[in-house]
């Protein structure tokens, strides 16, 4: 009788330990640094409940987690490459604990956090470029939409990067929202049609632009041929169409 | 019956009239509004620009530099808010652009020599010609934009006479303003004809030389297609190909394409050797099924598959269920910046879904990697003491001056925020800092 319930009681602590061990536990993915989502969220806890990782958990892997993670690496006598590939998430696993529900409705109610050793979740964060908000890739949107949402996806992305060109250009403002609001500057903006809500399609087009795509081959000013009321921006080298817009220096 | 209708038709006529009032009074106040602000912004540009004009005489006359540089930082500010005040006139519709480059020269000149200590290192004879040639500009630009403001005073002009005329595409009015501001104009260019600020301008490492010098046979519109097919991991037809137009720095093909599934495509493909410039596909993915890292290492395959060679992921970022991902060549130990290239891959299928290569091919040449005159250590002393190095790359990065520099590139944090420092390798020169971006928080939902 006691050598049953003795086998019951191994068995329930092997149960436990095995559950306790993948518990919430990370999908298969090697996590690289720039990665958001859920394994992410799980990475930050455990560096966290290590003491590795001092910001808030927001569920994008950036540069703090990432020194977090090779300071981890380095520790516990791993490779150091700042990637979460499998023998380091073992590790984590076996010396920290992830309570995915608490940490998940603490970073919903956007509450300070003790659990972890005393620092703040935030909501999900999001990955911007260099150099912009998310405000700023907002109003660009709205310009991109007001301006080009007839024309193709190429189109779109040649408006954002025509006013990142003019932001560079010593000839215009400096800033995203100098070049767009510059009167006469563009239509949307005089005809108040910039004001309309962008789709997200025009919000992807402003970010492939600001990470680099340049589809205008580095075009400062463009017009429509056939509603063109200015003579003066015939006159500039043309480089280029793309649907119904011609794109020159 | 009647006298009711003529009585109704008095009260509608009345309540029309008063309606109408209000409404023209509603639009006349608004005009007000719009036209103060023009006004505003025109009268500063005027006072700024005369104030440029006395402050570069004054610096002319300096003989201590303890206010020489004083002077130059004033006249700095000045250039940035004269720039800042053109942005906010309705002059979009006429070219201004070479006042605006003269301004934006102007800064960049003050600003270099205002920075400087000007103990150990005076302003040079070149330098005090372009002072002097900056303080002959302003006046010749103060003398026609009194002219213009005298106009617009004694005539009671108005700003936004001149925008609507410009918006409708018909002549205003008194073409007063607009022949002024197209005097300025003039005058700016002959000024940078003469190029006075040749001096500070050095060659620029983004030039489209390399890309002139591409070798290659010239192919086809029926080869670009085909090539841009080979880019286009999925079943494409080509729709149209087109060539670039006269001002584009090489000639070269837009090829586009559509997909099975109604995914659109196009591609950029020089007409000589066609080489890859640019290309995107206009597809939202789905949700993600493959990480970050797969998702680099098909970018990774997929470069080495189209012949850029020796190129080492640099950035990586995930946005939705897209992945971005900077490449950089990278030559023995020593990654080259300016060789670059960016390309994006779906997060659902691991296709790719875009790439961007031509500064990669503006910048392509033979590097010479010469053997640094400092050690890592030596450059290491450079960093300011607060800061943990976390790791350390020799790298060739593009400083301010335009010129390729071999540096060490450290990336460091002080507890708080993380930095990428580059210092030169030879002399120990901090030639760029980065504070690196960490995520935004999502205010949205």
């Amino acid at each position: 009788m006691t050598k049953w319930k003795k086998q019951i009681a191994v068995f329930l602590t092997l149960v436990l330990l095995l559950a306790s061990g993948h518990a919430g536990a990370f999908s298969g993915q090697v996590i690289q640094r720039g990665a958001e989502g859920e394994d992410v969220i799980e990475l930050q806890s455990r560096l966290q409940y290590t003491g590795y990782y001092r910001n808030q958990i927001d569920g994008v892997f950036g540069w703090s987690t990432y020194w977090a993670l090779r300071n981890f690496q380095e520790s516990f006598g791993l490779p150091v490459d700042g990637l979460a590939g499998e023998s380091t998430k073992r590790k984590l696993e076996q010396v920290s604990q992830y309570d995915e529900q608490h940490v998940k409705n603490q970073m919903h109610k956007g509450k300070a956090f003790t659990y972890y050793g005393g620092t703040k979740t935030s909501a999900q964060s999001v990955n911007t470029p260099a150099g912009f908000s998310q405000n700023d890739i907002q109003l660009m949107a709205n310009a991109v939409y007001g301006e080009a949402r007839g024309e193709p996806y190429e189109g779109q992305v040649a408006v954002a990067a025509v006013i990142l060109n003019r932001i560079a250009s010593e000839s215009f403002p400096n800033t995203a929202s100098g070049v767009i609001f510059e009167p006469g500057a563009f239509t949307a903006v005089a005809d108040g049609q910039i004001w309309l809500t962008p789709n997200p399609q025009a919000k992807e087009a402003v970010l492939d632009a600001i990470n680099g795509w340049d589809p205008t081959g580095e075009a400062l000013y463009y017009f429509n041929p056939d509603t063109a009321t200015s003579g003066w921006i015939w006159s500039r080298p043309q480089i280029k169409q793309i649907g119904q817009h011609i794109f020159c220096e | 019956m009647r006298t009711f209708i003529t009585v109704a038709l008095a009260v509608l006529l009345a309540v029309t009239a008063v309606w109408g009032f209000r409404q023209h009074q509603a639009k006349q106040q608004l005009m007000v509004e719009a036209e103060n602000g023009y006004q505003q912004a025109f009268h500063e540009l005027v006072y700024q620009v005369d104030v440029i004009h006395d402050r570069t005489g004054e610096a002319l006359a300096m003989n201590s530099k303890a206010n020489l540089t004083p002077a130059l930082t004033d006249v700095w500010r000045l250039t940035s808010e004269a720039h800042n005040a053109i942005s906010r006139l309705p002059l979009g519709f006429m070219p201004f652009s070479k006042t605006e480059e003269f301004l934006g020269k102007s800064g960049d000149f003050t600003y270099n020599t205002a920075v400087r200590d000007l103990d150990t290192e005076p302003l040079t004879e070149k330098e005090y010609e372009q002072l002097e040639s900056l303080y002959k500009q302003s006046a010749d630009i103060q003398n026609d934009l009194r002219a213009v403001q005298m106009n617009v005073l004694d005539k009671n002009l108005r700003w936004t006479d001149v925008a609507h005329a410009a918006a409708n595409g018909d002549e205003p009015k008194d073409n007063t303003v607009i022949d002024g501001f197209n005097t300025i104009e003039k005058k700016a260019s002959e000024f940078s004809e003469a190029d006075v600020f040749k001096a500070t301008q050095v060659e620029k490492s983004v030039s489209d030389d390399a890309l002139k010098k591409l070798k290659g046979p010239m192919i086809s519109k029926k080869e670009a297609a085909q090539t841009a097919k080979d880019y286009f991991q999925f079943d494409a037809e080509v729709t149209s190909v087109n060539s670039s137009l006269k001002g584009a720095s090489v000639p070269f093909y837009h090829v586009s394409v559509t997909g099975q599934d109604g995914e659109e495509a196009s591609m950029d493909i020089t007409k000589k050797g066609g080489y890859p410039l640019t290309f995107t596909v206009n597809r939202t993915p789905g949700k993600s099924r493959m990480s970050l890292h797969d998702a680099s290492q098909k970018a990774d395959a997929f470069l080495k598959k189209h012949g850029f060679e020796g190129m080492v992921m640099t950035n990586s970022a995930q946005y939705d269920h897209t992945g971005v991902f900077t490449f950089t060549k990278k030559i023995k130990d020593t990654l080259v910046y300016p060789e670059s290239v960016t390309i994006k891959t779906a997060l659902d299928t691991g296709a790719v879904t875009g790439l961007e290569a031509q500064n990669y091919w503006k910048n392509k040449k033979e590097w010479k990697i010469s053997e640094p005159a400092l050690s890592e250590e030596e450059a290491k002393k450079e960093l300011h003491p607060k800061l943990t190095v976390m790791e350390t790359k020799k790298a060739i990065v593009t400083n301010e001056e335009m010129k390729d520099m071999m540096c060490y590139e450290f990336l460091a944090e002080n507890g708080t925020a993380s930095y990428r420092i580059f210092i030169n390798a030879d002399n120990g020169t901090e030639e760029r800092i980065e504070k690196l971006q960490e995520a935004e928080a999502g205010y949205a939902q």
